[in-house]
């Protein structure tokens, strides 16, 4: 029979290292990605050689990228591998390390991402499948074409869609590991060129640079390694699914984030109501608002009226993004959903500093990567 | 051209030989078929900036065809002002700008007061 997270033992994270995201410069990724774990080997108060396996997230690097990078820790013969799954490549290489750990293979396990800009080498124009929309329908076209069908139904306004980029920004210029760092206000968005439809430059995330690193551990290495137990937050539980063909609905990365998230959060005896922080896929500012009601934090319609009145702000009923979101602290592709498991575990720590959400307890990430996949991971903080 | 499954029945677009994405029949089970270019329009997008061909701007349809499947287009009219989510919308064929190529290419137009062979 198959099994969730929570029928295994449980797994920590207890180590977060980020290099901040930033805009492409001459930074080699070797740098980036060694600033990241030595940053989360430092916070967990563990040595490299104590780490057992390694995944890296990376989607546009390039082959072999982990030993390269990673020998210059000292080459302790721990198993390395790379994780590509688009934009999820970051939350898949955090869960296979979740996974070891729970599944006794190893006590302490390394999940990171690193990633460079570059031209992506995509799969789904090599099909070999023509299609009348090939070269036509770029993603922000893609969400164009979803946010003018919201638009439609809900009554929904460019506005509101500025005001996920206003409350993003604002997250962002707090946080010093953002790659865009200056809060905007709602006319910065609405006096903008549109790109498609309604959406424009400033709706869209920056594809930067930079390495993200999250260490999980196992009761037994808390234990062992003196680990401080009072700052590890329990990975509650990994949920990773893929798209099928939903018959009516059109607008299937929503479809598959909200069986993906139902998943998770009954995987970890969590209801939507009871999430303190999300960090979502809001790779375009339209995005927050379909998965804030795919995963249940608003009713169908809802989100922007939710929005517009502060609950998700921080300090709201719920913080979104607290960390400035893909579209303000940054997408650089591999290192995405593992940042987004750090920034949750610093929330739940209650280290957040100045985007600190009082009380955070229960965090939720989500990615989609194009295919589509979706991951999701909850976070718990028990003490 | 679109394809339909004889094990259960799904209409996919566009035509492939891989394999029902529903169902997982393959070879003979599923079959290439002519698809109605009718359907009802979902969505719609004025692309102002657009990198490679076509050149921006220009207006992208979705729509739901009379069979099923969800399809992306190109609309007959660049400027979208004029078109309406939940119409009914039709194929046409257009003459590609590129003289050196006598082909046409398909694009979707509004139905109203609009017959098309």
């Amino acid at each position: 029979m198959t099994k969730a997270l929570k029928d295994f033992r449980p797994v920590y994270v207890v180590g977060i290292g980020l290099h901040p995201y930033q805009f492409m410069g001459p930074t080699p990724y070797v740098e980036l990605g060694l600033t990241a774990v030595r940053g989360a080997l430092t916070d967990a108060g563990i040595s490299w050689p104590d780490v057992e396996s390694v995944y890296t997230g990376t989607a546009l690097i390039g082959m072999a990228t982990s030993r390269i990078m990673l020998r210059h820790l000292g080459a302790s013969g721990v198993p390395m591998t790379q994780v590509e799954n688009a934009s999820a490549s970051g939350s898949s290489a955090v869960r296979q390390a979740v996974l070891d750990v729970a599944s006794g293979m190893t006590d302490i396990s390394l999940g990171m991402g690193v990633d460079k800009p570059a031209i992506p080498q995509f799969a789904p124009s090599k099909t070999g499948i023509k299609n009348l929309d090939d070269g036509l329908v770029e993603p922000v076209s893609h969400f164009a074409l979803l946010a003018e069908r919201y638009m439609n139904d809900f009554g929904a306004t460019i506005e509101d869609f500025a005001r996920v980029v206003v409350k993003n920004s604002a997250n962002g210029a707090l946080n010093e590991n953002a790659q865009k760092r200056k809060a905007r206000s709602i006319e910065d968005i609405l006096t903008e060129e549109p790109l498609s439809g309604a959406i424009t430059p400033r709706q869209c995330c920056p594809i930067g640079e930079g390495a993200a690193a999250v260490i999980v551990a196992s009761e037994d290495a808390i234990e062992r390694l003196g680990i401080d137990r009072s700052r590890a937050i329990r990975v509650a539980s990994s949920s990773l699914t893929s798209e099928q063909v939903y018959e009516n609905a059109s607008n299937f990365d929503a479809e598959l984030t909200r069986v993906t998230a139902e998943e998770a959060m009954a995987d970890a005896g969590v209801k939507a109501s009871e999430l303190d922080i999300v960090e979502v896929h809001d790779a375009f500012a339209i995005e927050e608002l379909f998965y804030a009601e795919a995963i249940g934090l608003a009713k169908p319609g809802e989100a922007p009226a939710m929005l517009k009145a502060g609950a998700f702000d921080i300090g709201g009923d719920v913080a979104v993004s607290p960390s400035g979101g893909l579209l303000c602290m940054g997408h650089p592709i591999g290192p995405t959903g593992a940042g987004q498991i750090a920034e949750v575990t610093r929330q739940l720590r209650g280290e957040a500093g100045p985007s600190q959400h009082a009380g955070a307890k229960v965090g939720m990430t989500h990615m989609v990567g194009i295919g589509a996949v979706c991951a999701v991971h909850i976070l718990k903080n028990d003490n | 051209m679109g394809q339909t499954c004889s094990k259960c029945g799904h209409v996919a677009f566009p035509a492939q030989t891989y394999g029902c994405e529903v169902c997982g029949a393959y070879g003979d089970a599923v079959s290439t078929t002519l698809l109605e270019a009718s359907g009802e329009l979902q969505s719609y997008a004025q692309v102002t900036k657009h990198r490679g061909k076509p050149d921006a701007p220009f207006t992208i349809g979705e729509i739901r065809l009379d069979s099923g499947p969800y399809v992306r287009g190109l609309m007959t009219d660049t400027n979208s002002v004029d078109i309406q989510i939940g119409e009914k919308v039709v194929g046409v064929l257009i003459p590609t700008s590129d003289q050196d190529d006598a082909k046409s290419e398909l694009r979707f137009a509004s139905n109203k007061g609009q017959q098309n062979d």
